[in-house]
């Protein structure tokens, strides 16, 4: 086993279509496929917020710093990882992932990999704080709950 | 990612940590075993067991007077569940930005933003 194996995952799919058009679709049009309503455009440095619109995480905030912008071969950002169970955001107590695009030509068009790395830079101390956290979530999600009831 | 997904990459976090996971033998191995060929002292190689037994990766077994550290694969698993899904929601959105590219016509589609 190796690092690489819990640190990273990576998929890729080719596209009918020129480099260009696709790295304008990835990031011009990135709202419409990865289903978010964006604030603003993507900028090197910047933090880009918005709100999904994927019917199963409708209304959760989406957050992201463009790290490369570099048409039409790559585009990353760094983004908090979103704990389910407590239903928020980890974006102080844990490592930001980073999501990574690369474009490359070929026969059928483009080939578009995407990888996102840094799971394996969760350190023991937040994996305890993250269950003790996890445990006071549900807490609050069930007396939400029982409130909106009741 | 789950609160136990998280606990599982933790553990794993680390390069001492994998190499003992990664040297766990389907019999398992003690103290001793496992400290062999390493530069950490018993103490730290312990250190670590639990940190690895906490994530639901290792278990250990006493026999005699010794304990054996086994690997527990179920607690791999979780981290390759996480990893799993995280990776089923990209090829989703792979799709859908395929779907966008290739079904669009130079005029203003659903689709735009």
């Amino acid at each position: 086993m190796s690092k690489d194996q819990t640190d990273s995952v990576s998929r890729s799919i080719v596209i009918s279509g020129s480099p260009d058009r696709v790295f304008r679709a990835l990031t011009e049009e990135f709202g419409t496929w990865f289903q978010v309503r964006l604030e603003g455009p993507f900028r090197v440095g910047d933090l880009t917020k918005g709100a999904m619109t994927m019917h199963q995480v409708a209304g959760l905030p989406f957050k992201a710093r463009t790290v490369a912008l570099e048409p039409p071969g790559r585009f990353a950002f760094d983004w908090p990882q979103w704990d389910f169970e407590a239903n928020r955001n980890l974006e102080d107590e844990a490592p930001w992932t980073r999501v990574e695009f690369t474009l490359e030509p070929v026969a059928e068009g483009t080939r578009v990999t995407v990888t996102e790395s840094g799971f394996a830079g969760f350190t023991p101390s937040l994996g305890a704080r993250l269950l003790r956290e996890n445990t006071e979530g549900w807490e609050f999600q069930l007396a939400q709950l029982k409130s909106h009831v009741g | 990612m789950s609160g136990e997904a998280a606990r599982v990459f933790a553990a794993l976090g680390d390069p001492v940590r994998l190499t003992l996971v990664a040297s766990l033998g389907p019999d398992g191995q003690s103290i001793s075993d496992l400290t062999r060929g390493l530069t950490i002292t018993r103490q730290g190689v312990t250190k670590h067991l639990k940190v690895l037994e906490a994530g639901g990766l290792i278990r250990s077994e006493r026999r005699g007077r010794e304990v054996i550290w086994h690997c527990r694969p179920a607690g791999l698993a979780v981290a390759r569940h996480a990893l799993e899904e995280i990776g089923a929601g990209w090829e989703q959105s792979l799709q859908r930005l395929k779907s966008l590219v290739e079904d669009q016509t130079p005029k203003e589609g659903p689709g735009q933003i």
